[in-house]
């Protein structure tokens, strides 16, 4: 029973760690990519608040930032096109593109 | 004498401040994070890691002590187990003064409340104050029996910080190898609890 136990405990911390990044995208030549501040010009436009900072995290620009409404999300943007594919908020999803 | 420092309170006040010596010192430089992170968020994480992490360990010792009972170390270990616990809410506070300069706002902060990661997060912190406000001799003398009761109520705390940093990272390895040791030995000490080996002194 305790083996049992421990086994299905090392397949689930296993399993739920390899989830981490909260999207993929296509993967494209670097050269085609928004640069960081193309980006946050875009974002800006669209009335962010704040873009703190980004990092190219599973073939999208993740972005940390203020939303026009007020909330500090973390975000996922296609490279190229800038657009917003999800958006999360301390791990609760606000917005998800529709596949 | 090793012995006479090892005993005096100030040698476990050393050691429990040690991970806030380095988040001082980053503190003071403020240094940014290979990201672009700001001081405060790269702070974030540690701070809460180490209130968490020394929670967990004042949490432990009974059941330690039950698996251990000859074990000097527990022993000691026991004996100051009120101050590990303060110190424990001592970096939850860090953690919590951290993520409020960090957000920079009510709303913002208001604005995510309801999210899993995050009330959690304060739940925890809220349960702490009362326990560590009675960390005391004056305390346990005025709250005699009542106070084991409130301070078990650190149990709900440590489900609550379990729940924050799973859900507050998206991950729950990390967490989990904190926690896991946790829940085996208090698994242990209720099972021993429930089924006593001795036999009965009557």
């Amino acid at each position: 029973m305790v083996r049992l136990f421990i086994v299905a405990m090392v397949f689930f911390v296993s399993g739920v760690a390899n989830a981490s990044g909260l999207y993929e995208c296509e993967e494209v030549d670097r050269s085609t990519w928004l640069t960081e501040t193309q980006l946050t010009q875009q974002l800006k436009e669209k009335g962010w608040q704040e873009v703190r900072r980004m990092k190219p995290d599973g073939g999208c620009w993740e972005v940390y930032g203020t939303t026009p409404d007020g909330q500090r999300v973390e975000g996922y943007f296609d490279p190229v096109t800038g657009e917003q594919l999800i958006l999360a908020q301390r791990g609760r999803i606000l917005f998800r593109k529709e596949e | 004498m090793v012995r006479k420092i090892v005993n005096a309170p100030l040698f476990m006040w050393v050691i429990l401040a040690l991970p806030g010596f380095r988040m001082t010192s980053t503190l003071l430089s403020g240094a940014t994070g290979p990201e672009g992170q700001t001081t405060e968020e790269l702070l974030l994480h540690p701070s809460g890691e180490s209130a968490a992490q020394i929670m967990v360990l004042a949490m432990i010792i009974t059941p330690l002590r039950m698996l251990l009972p000859q074990n000097r170390f527990w022993l000691w270990m026991m004996n100051r187990r009120r101050h590990i616990g303060v110190a424990a809410f001592i970096y939850a506070v860090f953690h919590t003064v951290l993520y409020v300069v960090d957000m920079g706002s009510i709303r913002a902060m208001l604005d995510e409340f309801t999210a899993l990661g995050i009330w959690t997060g304060w739940a925890a912190f809220f349960i702490f104050i009362p326990l560590a406000l009675t960390s005391n001799d004056f305390a346990v003398r005025k709250l005699g029996a009542s106070w084991k009761s409130l301070h078990r109520y650190v149990y709900a705390a440590a489900l609550a910080t379990l729940v924050h940093w799973i859900f507050i990272h998206n991950n729950f390895g990390p967490a989990l190898a904190r926690f896991v040791p946790l829940a085996l030995l208090e698994g242990y000490r209720l099972w021993m609890t429930f089924n006593p080996k001795r036999p009965a002194n009557t």
